[in-house]
């Protein structure tokens, strides 16, 4: 009943617009009523908004409406949630980040853009770095013949995020920034965050050992099933909520051990804040040569077939 | 209850990590600046020609501009030396290896010079790959040959045109600014911020700068890290535009004629 309500086409996909209606819900409950202006809102506010970047990103991906019209509106909606325009994420994550290559050049995103000694700073500083990377790539990118479009739809959404949280501002600014902007940003920063805990360590070059996956069960439920990153890269056309089957037949054999997590908490603890240097590369592609061959689809040709897809 | 006094100390932390950490990155890159300008350089004359500097290029049209436009991607960096003698100013002879993971820096004109469009023939040429999805593929390469002054470094090896002590104490002189200026700029923002009356009118202006400053000052570390680039793996792009190039012709040249009246 829900799916025909919100006009998704898969049932999982409720549990997408549940999220980003949670995460509006919290802003408003924050923005409206002093009671609510407390850690518990703020910290579910702050978790709630990377989650919406993500479902942003599955979006991004494959429509989640059977409206054109309302997937192009859905966008405004994210964009607002994250304070930038969301269609950003179709050159910097679809045609870059998920062939690990901008054109001979490194992927935006590439945890190799940050080398601090101490890890713990990698982590904090990576959105620093790749924020301007990714936005300074999408513009060169919008710039090409023939994405106008893009660029029509980026500006506006730019235009929307920003205008529509300049009037919160305007109408209380301490408590829009506080509790507005803080979780936007929290948002998109930790949606940066993550591609260096998904993807340092790997082997890039690798066809299954390129990713971190982060597989227990109560994360990708909430994480509409994100934590198989392997399989999403490698079969991005997808959709997310087949993901964990995929997960177990395809990359379980073919990927070392050490990239299959259970808790992404564990594993940050173990990475950033009981150990100080970065974690030495391992050849974690070696699982892989040992396994059976599975005939994939050459990245080159994936990329122009996401290329395509984008302009469509 | 977050009261605002919580969030503002909360938002300044914030800031305050993200300023140390773009200036820690920064930094990072001096020291590196710092150690390479105080490697032992030979200066001398190269008695042959002695190394390589390619970029491989893509290029590709643009339509966000009202003209033609042709934007340039750089691909990937190729350094190789291709060993000879260099002889110094006192007539000493000093051997140079044949290396393909040492360094072939050129100066920022011969770079500009090669890469510059020819003529509107070839800009037509180019166009027309351009304008298809693929691009049009383009190697440029910058010959460092016999007679020019060059520049040695042992470790980490350096064949240059450029001389890297000064290439290497102008960056630092630059980056060794930005790390005072962009503490500062950030202890005004906080200062303005932190006036008194708390939460009044100047302090909304100090959070707005603030907030400004936190957006901008991200954008401004990675825009001087790419313009600190080593010249053998500094971005070349460019853009050729049509008309700028049609402008710069002699008109016999674009197919013209000029007429008396």
């Amino acid at each position: 009943m829900l799916q025909r309500l919100f006009g998704v086409k898969h049932a999982s996909d409720v549990r997408q617009v549940g999220t980003v209606l949670t995460y509006y819900a919290l802003l408003v409950a924050m923005f409206l009523v002093p009671q609510c202006r407390n850690v518990v809102f703020l910290a579910l506010a702050c978790g709630f908004s990377f989650l919406t970047a993500v479902v942003g990103h599955n979006t991004l991906h494959q429509g989640m409406f059977e409206s054109k019209r309302l997937n192009m509106m859905f966008r405004y909606v994210l964009s607002f949630a994250g304070l930038f325009p969301i269609s950003a994420v179709i050159p910097s994550h679809n045609l870059v980040h998920h062939h690990f290559d901008d054109d001979g050049q490194p992927d935006w995103a590439a945890p190799e853009h940050v080398r601090f000694r101490w890890n713990l700073l990698n982590l904090l500083h990576f959105p620093n770095v790749v924020g301007p990377l990714t936005f300074n790539g999408v513009q060169r990118w919008s710039k090409l013949l023939g994405k106008g479009e893009f660029r029509k739809q980026y500006t506006s959404e730019l235009v929307f995020a920003f205008g529509l949280t300049g009037v919160l501002l305007v109408i209380d600014f301490w408590t829009a920034l506080f509790f507005v902007v803080v979780p936007q940003l929290w948002g998109a920063r930790s949606f940066l965050r993550i591609n260096i805990i998904q993807h340092d360590g790997c082997d890039v070059k690798a066809e299954w050992n390129h990713s971190r996956n982060f597989v227990g069960k109560g994360f990708n439920w909430l994480m509409m099933n994100n934590g198989y990153h392997t399989i999403h890269h490698n079969r991005a056309g997808m959709h997310w909520s087949e993901l964990a089957r995929a997960h177990a037949v395809e990359v379980v054999p073919r990927i070392d051990p050490s990239l299959d997590e259970r808790s992404m908490i564990g594993y940050l603890t173990r990475t950033y804040f009981f150990r100080f240097s970065r974690p030495q590369a391992r050849d974690v592609a070696a699982a892989e040569r040992q396994a059976a061959v599975l005939v994939m689809e050459p990245r080159a040709d994936m990329r122009a077939r996401a290329e395509l897809e984008a302009e469509a | 209850m977050l009261t605002r006094e919580m969030m503002g100390v909360f938002c300044l932390g914030v800031l305050w990590a993200t300023a140390l950490l773009v200036a820690a990155a920064a930094v990072q890159d001096l020291r590196d600046l710092v150690r390479l300008a105080r490697r032992r350089v030979v200066v001398g004359v190269a008695e042959g020609d002695l190394g390589e500097w390619t970029v491989e290029q893509t290029a590709r049209a643009l339509d966000a501009a009202a003209d033609e436009v042709i934007a340039f991607h750089d691909r990937r960096w190729k350094s190789e030396i291709f060993g000879g003698v260099v002889r110094d100013a006192s007539g000493h002879a000093h051997d140079v290896a044949a290396s393909t993971v040492g360094h072939v820096w050129v100066t920022d004109e011969a770079r500009s010079d090669a890469t510059a469009c020819a003529d509107v023939a070839a800009f037509d040429e180019v166009y027309a790959q351009a304008r298809k999805a693929k691009g049009f593929r383009r190697e440029v390469k910058v010959r460092i040959v016999k007679g020019q002054r060059v520049f040695l470094v042992e470790e980490p090896r350096i064949l240059s045109t450029v001389d890297p002590r000064v290439f290497c104490q102008r960056k630092a002189l630059l980056v060794g600014v930005f790390i005072p200026v962009e503490l500062a700029v950030c202890a005004l923002c906080s200062w303005l911020a932190l006036r008194l009356p708390h939460f009044g009118p100047t302090s909304i202006v100090g959070a707005l700068c603030c907030f400004a400053f936190f957006l901008g000052v991200t954008p401004l570390g990675v825009a001087l890290r790419e313009h600190i680039r080593r010249p053998h793996e500094a971005y070349v792009r460019g853009q050729w535009s049509r008309a700028a190039h049609v402008r710069t012709q002699p008109l016999s040249a674009q197919g013209l004629t000029q007429r008396k009246t």
